[in-house]
């Protein structure tokens, strides 16, 4: 009876710990970049090359995407292309199609990064709108020099974040 | 009327043959040594009939041949280490899959390819009005996820 | 107890951890399915279960301005009740559209000066916003609508001292969206925020 509850005893602490290791890695306990944040904390990582603006995809997903709100399907990598193509063709459409292909992903890219300046710019735009908003009713309800001191701290602040975000964006839209 | 075969008479003397293996019989019975055939036996009926005390010797041999066999204890070391081999094996396999190790790097199929959820704020280019503008921003959303599960739709499909 | 039915459980118990490992790990290699995972985060793929959300969501928002444009308040108000209601599987999205809807709501009941209740529907909509977010911002703010319109109402009412707390409170609140907002605008032009 002892040395089966002591068997038992083993056998659990044996299984708890297997447990904790498959339920640390399974909880996140390694960085994974390709899913996609609650409420975008990515941003605070890598801002630019995966901006809130950027579809992300799920896990085990090809490198090219296109920002936006419809995903676009990847653009087909060379080795998508039939078997009986590839044979058939020499090594100058080849390269060719490669060209053509690193042409169609610089262009991507590049949509992608001015996809996502614009998606972080309109976000910034919003907060800021709605900072002011909640700044000026905090300073329509002044009633202490207290008041006063936290009503010009955050006109300073505000004042600070329109001026980054004009010179990271420009005019935000009205 | 025909011969029939000549049934001994129970009354006859014993023969010396009889003598010898009713001799045997007794000695069988009064030793402890191995014998064979109906000594057993005899034995044993008479064991039930009036069981004696194990004699010192007797029972000295039984404790010696049991300590001596260690089934019990090397049972219960097998038991143990089966388990924990067993728990070992489960984490193994765990660990195995978690890392994936032993899984042939997969070629990438446009099919797993999925469209994740994620923010809704690249959607909206402009600041949001004061209030209101929450059916607008829902429409909007969903025509948005609507082609995103159509994608996923397709890449499961394979069709794209 | 018998040896045998301690092995037994000894067993039971071996099997159901192994079980529950193996699950786990194929937890941690499918990530990209939404459900399942006891520690699923946003992130997996749009699936029907999201959509649907979203299209209910959609219906009951024009339902609610069926109403409201019709001068029935407190209909268009059952109607985002039924929306925040509904389950909703684990999305980004979902979130967004519920802190949004709440925020709506919160909106309405202050109108009608129920600020009980509006503060209970920013307070819910405060869990599906944890992170510094527009929305949280925004639900914030409209929190110190709630405060400031019920400064001004306890004030009317001649209980100054109540309302020199909740004016109190409402500067807090404004100061407090103002700092969110303020993180979501450091968070969207970050390191590369620079860009002219």
């Amino acid at each position: 009876m002892r040395s089966a509850m002591e068997g038992l005893v083993i056998d659990s602490r044996c299984v708890v710990c297997g447990l904790v290791l498959a339920l640390s890695m399974c909880g996140g306990g390694r960085p994974e970049p390709p899913v996609a944040p609650a409420n975008a904390p990515a941003t605070e990582a890598a801002p630019a090359p995966a901006s809130p603006g950027s579809t992300r995809r799920a896990p085990a997903m090809a490198p090219l995407e296109v920002p936006g709100s419809k995903a676009v399907a990847p653009a087909p990598a060379p080795a998508a292309a039939p078997p009986s193509e590839v044979s058939e063709a020499d090594t100058v459409p080849n390269s060719r199609e490669a060209q053509r292909t690193a042409a169609r992903d610089e262009l991507i890219r590049a949509e992608r990064s001015l996809d996502a300046s614009a998606s972080d710019c309109a976000g910034a735009c919003r907060a800021l709108s709605s900072m002011a908003r909640a700044i000026a009713h905090l300073c329509a309800l002044v009633d202490s020099p207290d008041d006063q001191r936290r009503c010009d701290g955050a006109t300073q602040r505000l004042a600070a974040a329109r001026e980054r975000v004009r010179q990271s964006c420009g005019a935000c839209p009205p | 009327m025909p011969d029939r075969p000549e049934t001994p008479d129970p009354d006859a003397p014993p023969s010396e043959e009889e003598l010898a293996r009713a001799k045997e019989l007794r000695d069988a019975l009064e030793s402890s040594a191995p014998a064979g055939g109906g000594a057993e036996l005899a034995r044993a009926l008479s064991a039930a009939w009036s069981p004696k005390d194990l004699s010192a010797e007797a029972r000295r041999a039984l404790v010696k041949r049991a300590l001596a066999a260690p089934t019990l204890q090397r049972r219960r070391r097998v038991m143990r280490a089966s388990f924990a081999a067993g728990a070992l094996v489960a984490i193994a396999a765990g660990a195995a899959l978690v890392f994936g190790i032993g899984r042939a790097p997969q070629p990438m199929p446009a099919a797993d390819a999925y469209v994740s959820t994620r923010s809704t704020q690249p959607l909206f280019s402009g600041p949001f009005p004061r209030t209101g503008g929450e059916t607008a921003r829902v429409d909007r959303i969903a025509v948005a996820r609507a082609a995103d599960l159509r994608e996923n739709e397709f890449a499961r499909w394979g069709v794209r | 107890m018998n040896r045998w039915r301690w092995m037994l459980v000894r067993w039971c118990v071996l099997l159901a951890a192994t079980t529950a490992l193996l699950e786990l790990a194929a937890c941690r290699a499918e990530k990209g399915t939404v459900s399942g995972c006891p520690s699923a985060t946003a992130g997996g793929a749009v699936d029907e279960s999201v959509m649907a959300f979203l299209s209910a969501a959609r219906s009951l928002h024009h339902e609610a301005d069926v109403k409201d444009r019709s001068g029935d308040r407190a209909g268009a108000v059952a109607s985002l009740e039924r929306l925040v209601a509904m389950p909703g599987p684990r999305a980004t999205e979902v979130d967004e559209v519920l802190a949004d809807a709440y925020g709506r709501l919160a909106e309405m009941r202050l109108e009608t000066k129920d600020w009980a209740g509006a503060d209970r529907d920013v307070q819910a909509g405060l869990e599906h916003a944890r992170e510094p977010t527009y929305f949280r911002g925004h639900l914030l703010e409209v929190s110190g609508l709630i405060e400031e319109a019920r400064a001004a109402a306890l004030a009317d009412g001649g209980d100054r001292d109540e309302a020199t707390r909740a004016r109190a409170h409402a500067v807090d609140l404004f100061e407090r969206a103002a700092g969110v907002q303020e993180q979501v605008i450091e968070r969207a032009l970050g390191d590369g925020g620079a860009r002219d």
